[in-house]
């Protein structure tokens, strides 16, 4: 039992509430006939799985039934913000490496960062 | 706007037996009547006007001043009433609200809504048909609701004027709270029949009565 | 079906004993195409569709067209998931210029508005369009078998002649003395009035027709009837016929395609990559088993050679079988590899008991394939 904060009811509210749809920021090619297969291919079925910081769409499902991003890690199942549509995250794991750890989680998260750049 | 069809549903009053999305359960759960030690009362506000209305908060708020005499809640997750209290507004996402009023009213006041947004981006629906209004009164109400709903029901934490959608046992219910004493349940008719089994039985321990 | 509990089939008590299920399915069916039947079809999922764009949604949303579809009139469409394969299927009414009514399948309802949102809110906020779930609000009743008409026009003061009011017409009037809207479209194949009025006034209406429809041999029908006869028309329904595999090639569905609409519609692009392309896919066909009696299991491997060593090669499987009383046999829908070319062809069935049933490949509608009695 957690709670979400969702930016458009702007409160935190019980995690029942949420519906998760996948990973955020995956825009439908504007021109799909132009698409290769592969290209095509990789829209619809592939993801990223990143261990850390992670941006996800989810649905407030049962209350303003309003799509937004959360930003979340993944390791620590940790929320670190939630943004309307449109909008881009402001912690990203890019921004996380460049900060200096102070709790262990956190660090984790930088040492992941710091491998896959 | 002329692109949108309009049809008033509401049978002539009086004409035809209509029948509340609780008809079914007081035939076949009862309906017990508030006794002396009841700490919780249940009222049905059946038939009852339901529109939605999408669109800017701007343009509503203004038609609905303007054919009504007031406007939307001015805040997320909660609700405008007139002096009555029979007229109210709630806020349910960024471009929707609730608006009920008494049963009836509900065609002539689309039209003039519409009248009134004229071109504007909007849309009205008329969903009088598919939910029905509970009343909630007494000392026991809160408890009632608190083992009822995942939202907190604590009266400092919910002031009157608030009004929230959220999960309910297994479904999904409107929470309300129109004054000191009253809370409003506003529950889909599929789902009427299982919040009302729901609340009879949840609210035995409070001695729960059903006010016809 | 979905989260609703609805009637299976109504059983009557004949001579003190009570119809089993296969008994009353039979009865039901026959007072369908002989007479005139009902179904509570209120769970059907309603979304009422208003807005400048709503029509240019559709197009983006639907794999059929939309631009053309006047008010008044009522249209078949089917959704794809971007991946191209089936996820819904409905008949969307145009009741004005900017607004339409999207019925979907009675399990998909909640699904398919979040989908509708989830479209409009992260891709195309631009459009003009909102959607509400008016399910709750209107109550359904199929009046549907030949005498359907003249039930209907004892109880409505809506002009029913056949010319003015034509299959896939919508009207407005009084039913029983309700407003009401009936639209002619049909999942019997039978000549159909579905009547929606407010949700108050269900019984009313329900109770009105039944006062009226002895005379006609008016017979409530249930879910188990109502899958019997739209199979008999090859009628599919999404989540039994399909498993989210199926494209609507695959369903011999390409009327229901609108390959040159302007907009890349959802689904489109996957239907030209080279594996729902393959000639080998699995496609929907009618089974008729080689004896009558049997009634295919729904699920049922399909093998071309039963006299292969096992493991067999697997080429499809059962989807929906019933007996049908009007063919007096077993019949079933099913999906075979390539099916679509192999009309007439034998496929087999081997059991778990180690019996082997044959089945002919044919079309999927066995019922006046022509679809001349919805037009009556």
């Amino acid at each position: 039992m957690f709670y979400i904060h969702c930016p458009y009811c702007g409160e935190h509210r019980e995690e029942e509430e949420f519906h998760p749809k996948g990973q955020a920021h995956i825009a439908r090619p504007a021109d799909p006939e132009a698409c290769s297969d592969e290209a095509w291919g990789d829209y619809l079925f592939f993801r990223d799985n990143p261990r850390g910081i992670h941006h996800e769409l989810w649905v407030h499902a049962v209350g303003c039934r309003k799509f937004f991003n959360v930003t979340r890690n993944t390791v620590t199942y940790e929320i670190l913000e939630t943004y309307k549509m449109g909008e881009q995250p402001t912690i990203t794991a890019a921004s996380q490496a460049r900060q200096p750890a102070d709790a262990s989680s956190t660090a984790e998260v930088a040492n992941q960062a710091g491998v896959r750049a | 706007m002329s692109k949108v069809h309009l049809y008033d549903t509401r049978a002539a009053h009086g004409q035809v037996a209509a029948e509340s999305p609780l008809a079914f359960s007081y035939h076949r759960s009862g309906a017990p009547a508030p006794q002396r030690h009841s700490r919780v009362v249940l009222r049905e506000r059946a038939f009852l006007g339901h529109l939605i209305l999408r669109g800017g908060a701007i343009v509503l708020d203004e038609a609905l001043r303007e054919v009504l005499g007031f406007g939307l809640p001015a805040r997320p997750n909660s609700l405008s009433q007139d002096a009555s209290g029979e007229r109210s507004v709630q806020w349910l996402s960024p471009d929707e609200w609730l608006l009920i009023v008494p049963g009836g009213e509900e065609h002539d006041l689309e039209l003039g809504l519409r009248k009134a947004l004229g071109d504007a981006h909007y849309a009205i629906v008329n969903v009088s048909g598919g939910q029905t209004l509970l009343e909630l009164e007494g000392p026991a109400a809160v408890e009632l609701l608190m083992k009822s709903v995942v939202y907190d029901v604590n009266p400092l934490a919910f002031p009157v004027g608030k009004g929230v959608t959220t999960v309910f046992a297994k479904t999904t219910v409107i929470v309300r709270r129109p004054s000191e004493s009253c809370w409003e349940l506003v529950v889909r008719r599929s789902f009427a029949d299982y919040a009302y089994r729901w609340l009879l039985d949840a609210g035995e321990e409070y001695g729960i009565g059903v006010q016809a | 079906m979905g989260q609703w509990k609805r009637p299976w089939y109504y059983p009557r008590s004949v001579s003190g004993k009570r119809e089993t299920l296969h008994e009353a399915v039979a009865r039901e069916c026959r007072a369908v195409r002989e007479a005139v039947g009902i179904l509570d079809a209120s769970t059907l999922g309603k979304i009422d569709i208003q807005g400048r764009d709503a029509r240019e949604f559709l197009a983006r949303i639907y794999t059929n067209k939309w631009e053309k579809l006047a008010v008044g009139k009522c249209r078949y469409g089917l959704m794809c998931k971007d991946d191209g394969m089936v996820m819904d299927d409905g008949v969307t009414s145009c009741l004005g210029d900017n607004h339409f009514l999207m019925t979907t399948t009675t399990g998909g309802a909640a699904a398919i508005l979040e989908w509708l949102e989830l479209w409009h809110q992260t891709e195309w906020p631009e459009l003009d369009v909102t959607f509400t779930s008016v399910t709750d609000h209107w109550a359904t009743m199929t009046v549907t078998g030949p005498e359907a008409r003249k039930l209907l026009a004892e109880v409505t003061d809506i002009d029913l002649d056949r010319d003015t009011f034509k299959f896939m017409d919508w009207r407005e009037g009084k039913v029983a003395g309700v407003p009401a809207r009936v639209f002619r479209i049909s999942f019997t194949g039978e000549l159909t009035y579905e009547i929606n009025v407010q949700a108050h006034y269900a019984m009313h209406v329900w109770k009105t027709l039944f006062e009226h429809g002895d005379k006609y041999g008016l017979t409530p029908y249930g879910t188990e009837t109502m899958h019997v006869l739209r199979a008999e028309k090859g009628f599919i329904i999404v989540g039994q016929d399909t498993d989210g595999s199926v494209t609507p090639e695959d369903l011999g569905m390409q009327w229901a395609i609108g390959y040159d609409k302007p907009y890349s519609w959802i689904g489109k692009r996957a239907l030209s990559r080279p594996d729902t392309r393959r000639e080998n896919r699995k496609q929907l066909v009618g089974l008729k088993p080689k004896d009558p009696t049997v009634v295919l299991e729904e699920g049922a491997q399909i093998v071309f050679d039963p006299d292969h060593a096992i493991p067999m090669p697997m080429v499809g499987h059962v989807t929906s079988s019933y007996y049908s009383p009007t063919l007096e046999s077993g019949f079933a829908l099913a999906v075979v590899k390539g099916g679509h070319r192999r009309m007439g062809e034998t496929v087999y069935l081997p059991m778990a008991d180690g019996s082997v049933h044959a089945a002919e490949i044919v079309s999927p509608i066995f019922v006046d394939p022509k679809g001349e009695r919805q037009h009556v």
